[in-house]
């Protein structure tokens, strides 16, 4: 089981490593931003992971915090710099 | 197995932190700013204090980047690009 869970943090990363490519790539600010938004969404699976294979429960309340942050991050961008670096 | 994860985790800290900075166009550098202080958090959780990790998330990735956001957003409003060849008191009203 701790294996598992190991291999599907690694499998999380390798995942955001390849959004990573995609904010070096990106033609438009929007295709940036959206893989910003992809990336709270694997920091809240990876902070998961990572609270049951460390036993630390309070991670849990960090999950939390990105979710919530990704969501003020997505509505910043949307009110504030649509269209910026394009 | 967790010394791979690590060794992944430190080698994206450092692409992303490179690719912030190694940057001109203003808006790209900002969404890796943002990628960059989540990684940092799940970096400190790795090294062991989710308080810190807590800190990191919400100040480092979550205000920081959206006041960036906003001042992208600022500077996009400009007729000049950055840096602004006129006076700081052009735009002021908005």
């Amino acid at each position: 089981m701790t294996l598992a869970l190991q291999a599907l943090a690694i499998t999380i990363l390798i995942s955001v490593a390849l959004g990573i490519y995609r904010i070096e790539r990106g033609p438009t600010g929007t295709d940036r931003m959206l893989s910003a938004m992809l990336f709270g969404t694997s920091g809240v699976a990876l902070t998961l992971v990572l609270s049951e294979l460390t036993d630390l429960g309070g991670l849990r309340d960090m999950a939390l915090t990105f979710a919530l942050l990704g969501a003020l991050t997505a509505v910043a961008f949307v009110k504030r710099a649509w269209g910026a670096d394009d | 197995m967790m010394a791979v994860f690590d060794i992944l985790l430190v080698g994206m800290l450092i692409w992303i932190a490179v690719g912030s900075l190694n940057e001109n166009r203003l808006f790209k550098s900002v969404v890796m700013f943002i990628v960059f202080g989540l990684f940092m958090a799940i970096a400190w959780i790795r090294l062991g204090s989710p308080d810190v990790a807590l800190a990191e998330a919400a100040i480092g990735a979550g205000v920081t980047g959206a006041l960036m956001l906003d001042a992208v957003g600022h500077l996009r409003k400009r007729d000049t690009p950055y840096p602004a060849e006129s006076g700081p008191m052009e735009n002021a009203d908005d």
